[in-house]
């Protein structure tokens, strides 16, 4: 597995997070898996396409878990 | 005297002075224990005075019996797990101490799935539910006594929870209306937990109007509906959904000009991803008990997969939880639209298909139960079922609307037209009184 990387994640090359996202939630990364994501990923904007890939590495990376019900007031 | 079909016409009835609240009350003590020997819903019936309805209020002169979870006023609740405990001086969970304050009286606390924990009214505990509709079609779990007490005309309405569909998946089975509303809308406190990331309280009613009715005392000031219609999106899976329940979704979206959506592969990985946190949480909550050899094979099915995966799955699954709802959001469920999709994939199946140890058990048909309902959990959202369609034996084909964070008065807008448009306002079985006034 690939380590964190340290700097900034660049928008349009998450392969690095989105392996890792992957490992932490289901265990060994299957590579049409991260694929897939990354796919999915590029149909994003920028900016939400870094807080998809990087929030699957939250909890090791510290970034801050956001407030889920604040999420939800957002949104309604 | 008899008594009216629904709530909202029980209501009426009150308030023409065709009756008084306190004689309807009356009339729905009485029948309680004669509907039970019948259906086998009630966990343990509730006397205190708290428990009786008032002449005043909303909700004046309407029996209501909630799942075996919620505190009530000096009761430890049972959790399924057998009868509730006396516990001097506790008072009541906050939901049912809203619709007490509305004037509701509390007939009993209902059967459930064991802590919760099953998608049918399988239980060792108690006899099994029957479901008022057909002797041998399923009743869904958890909140099982929830649904049949509903449907076989025990109560006008009642709490349940839902964590991975307990609400409506009991809902689906017997024809009702089921409403999880948004996760945080009505307070947990008073409750006991199973997963409480994905915990909510929901309400099962005979008709729509209904479960309005009951929302309102839980959730004042969530906002009225919008005057503009949504725009209805539908998700009809082309792969797993039995022939019977796909024409009948298909029409429906034919008939409303809802737009086809996909929403397979993200219904997968939020699945996955809602798993973890059921299994996480409930291992977390059933920790002690479980490595004590405490928990009955229901809960430790439940419980043990948490404690065996990777500790960090559970928080990165929790860390990914807003940008997973934004991204739904953003992609299948933009501001002012409504999603259509299925409540049960399959026709509501016989009790002994989904019954672990029955001879004709059939785990595809149990898996088939849960299959649409916790990646809504896990986003949070609220959801509502309704049933739009008789099957070939006359049971329900359900359908799914899912909403927007907090906008349950639009779910219920459609689903009151919907109701309107397939079987009146009356709901699936107008007949839900006799079913309790042939006594």
């Amino acid at each position: 597995m690939h380590p964190l990387p340290h700097s900034k994640p660049d928008p349009d090359d998450l392969s690095v997070w989105v392996e890792r996202g992957l490992a932490l939630r289901a265990g060994p990364v299957d590579p049409a898996e991260v694929q897939r994501q990354l796919k999915h990923l590029r149909r994003l904007e920028p900016s939400a396409r870094l807080a998809v890939a990087t929030a699957g590495v939250a909890a090791r990376a510290d970034i801050p878990v956001q407030d889920f019900g604040a999420c939800l007031r957002d949104l309604a | 005297m008899s008594l009216p079909a629904t709530l909202t016409e029980l209501q009426r009835a009150i308030a023409a002075g065709e009756l008084s609240a306190a004689q309807a009350w009356q009339l729905q003590r009485e029948r309680r224990a004669t509907l039970d020997a019948r259906w086998h819903c009630l966990s343990e019936p509730l006397e205190g005075q708290l428990a009786q309805a008032a002449s005043s209020g909303p909700l004046a002169g309407i029996g209501l019996a909630h799942k075996d979870n919620f505190d009530t006023w000096g009761r430890s609740p049972g959790c399924g797990a057998g009868p509730g405990r006396s516990d001097p001086g506790r008072p009541a969970a906050w939901a049912i101490e809203q619709l007490r304050q509305a004037g509701a009286g509390h007939l009993g606390a209902l059967v459930m799935a064991e802590h919760a924990c099953g998608a049918t009214s399988a239980n060792a505990h108690f006899e099994r539910c029957i479901n008022p509709l057909h002797p041998e079609a399923v009743v869904g779990g958890s909140s099982s006594g929830s649904a049949v007490a509903v449907a076989g005309g025990l109560a006008y309405g009642a709490l349940g929870t839902d964590t991975a569909g307990s609400v409506r998946i009991p809902a689906a089975t017997c024809g009702l209306v089921g409403l999880k509303t948004t996760q945080g809308l009505i307070p947990t406190q008073g409750l006991s937990p199973l997963a409480p990331s994905l915990d909510t309280i929901g309400v099962l009613a005979r008709t729509v109007a209904d479960a309005a009715e009951l929302l309102k005392p839980l959730a004042p000031t969530l906002k009225p509906s919008p005057n503009t219609a949504p725009q209805l999106r539908a998700w009809i899976p082309g792969d797993w959904l039995h022939a019977e329940v796909a024409r009948v979704l298909g029409e429906l979206s034919s008939e409303l000009g809802a737009q086809p959506v996909d929403l397979q592969a993200d219904h997968q990985h939020l699945s996955s991803l809602a798993d973890v946190v059921l299994h996480g949480e409930v291992a977390q909550l059933q920790r002690a008990a479980l490595l004590a050899g405490r928990l009955s094979a229901p809960v430790q099915a439940l419980a043990l997969p948490g404690l065996l995966m990777p500790p960090p799955w559970l928080p990165s699954a929790l860390a990914v939880r807003c940008a997973e709802l934004r991204r739904f959001c953003q992609t299948h469920l933009p501001a002012g639209s409504v999603l259509l999709m299925p409540a049960l994939p399959h026709p509501v199946p016989d009790w002994q298909t989904v019954h672990p140890g029955q001879s004709g058990f059939v785990v595809r048909e149990l898996l088939a139960l849960h299959r649409c309902m916790g990646f809504i959990n896990y986003l949070g959202l609220p959801a509502l079922v309704l049933p739009i369609a008789k099957d070939s034996r006359g049971l329900p084909i359900s359908v799914q609307l899912v909403g927007r964070p907090f906008h349950e008065h639009e779910l219920l807008a459609v689903a009151a037209q919907l109701q309107e448009r397939r079987f009146g306002s009356a709901g699936f079985k107008p007949g839900w009184h006799l079913l309790a006034t042939e006594n």
